[in-house]
């Protein structure tokens, strides 16, 4: 019924913001990373920048290097992008233009028993949130290097490391044990993202918790009629993520509720700034 | 529900003036320069390596 719908318009828009991210084809296919005045500028979603097919910076890779040299200079660049891509886009970004994402919700296309979300799934969400303070924000001001990045991020591992390992000779004699621990990372979230929808996204990415503040705010994304909702719940329940309402922190902004709901109380957020005035 | 959306709709405006002036003043401050040379050069923390 949605062959061609809503979702297959979501998807074609997560192929197309993966493959502009990721547009340095040539250099990926020699192992170089891509050196265009471009990169200085980051893009929205968790994409790492020592892909060697990235064209543009890791949000979160360029917020924990700049947190790391805090005491030289305050990073305002850096979190004045993700000040607007919040305020703009919020988590619709997690929903649409995340290429990490879009991995994660094709893996769990492979027809297995799925896990549902649940108390434990609804607890283990406050993870991020944890990883976002100690590992992206702590760490690198106090030890000034990028803790996410060094033990966790299997975007990282996935797109920069493997590529770049497998092509470089320097690279493979440089392997250690960080770099197993980052393999067995990454395979961990490829294994649970079969069963558990979006596990990464959902338990473990500091990104979109950062984003999560601004569900409120951003410009872009669902928002509830209350006037129409009867609370019916039936929003919450056809949702992927650990919502407790459609369009709260946990909410990606995927847009599937609005299909869910009888009352047609989900719609995407248009016109507040006209109706104030 | 009038209220909530001119208090959501003022900050906005202030995460919006905060976001373009940190862009402004972090690329005055070489931010950009910064973040390029940083995004050029392989990360060896980000793919597990160093």
């Amino acid at each position: 019924m949605d062959k061609y719908g809503y979702n297959f318009k979501r998807r074609i828009i997560q192929l197309i913001s993966a493959v502009l991210y990721n547009a340095n084809i040539k250099g990926f296919l020699k192992g170089e990373i891509f050196q265009g005045d471009i990169k200085g500028v980051c893009v929205p979603g968790l994409n790492c920048y020592s892909c060697p097919a990235a064209i543009g910076a890791c949000p979160l890779g360029s917020l924990q290097g700049a947190l790391g040299n805090i005491r030289y200079k305050l990073p305002f660049y850096v979190v004045g992008l993700i000040l607007l891509f919040g305020l703009l886009l919020g988590r619709v970004i997690c929903g649409f233009l995340c290429p990490f994402g879009l991995i994660q919700e094709l893996l769990y296309k492979i027809p297995t028993k799925k896990l549902k979300k649940n108390r434990i799934t609804k607890k283990l969400s406050l993870l991020k949130y944890v990883l976002l303070v100690v590992l992206v924000v702590a760490i690198p001001i106090i030890y000034g290097y990028p803790a996410f990045c060094k033990y966790i991020c299997p975007a990282g591992t996935l797109e920069g490391g493997i590529p770049l390992v497998l092509q470089n000779e320097s690279l493979q004699n440089m392997v250690g044990i960080i770099f197993s621990w980052k393999i067995a990372v990454l395979m961990s979230v490829v294994v649970s993202a079969v069963f558990v929808n979006r596990s990464f996204c959902r338990f473990l990415c500091p990104l979109g918790a950062l984003y999560s503040f601004f569900n409120r705010v951003s410009l872009l994304g669902i928002k509830i009629n209350e006037e129409k909702c009867n609370n019916c719940s039936r929003c919450i329940r056809a949702c992927p993520m650990d919502i407790k309402k459609a369009g709260d922190k946990e909410c990606i902004q995927c847009g599937k509720c609005i299909e869910s709901c009888n009352e047609k109380a989900i719609e995407w957020k248009r016109c507040e700034l006209v109706q104030q005035s | 529900m009038m209220k909530n959306i001119k208090k959501i709709n003022l900050l906005r405006l202030i995460i919006g003036i905060s976001a373009v002036a940190f862009i402004v003043i972090g690329a005055a401050q070489s931010g950009y320069h910064d973040t390029l040379m940083k995004a050029i050069t392989v990360c060896l923390e980000c793919i597990g390596i160093g």
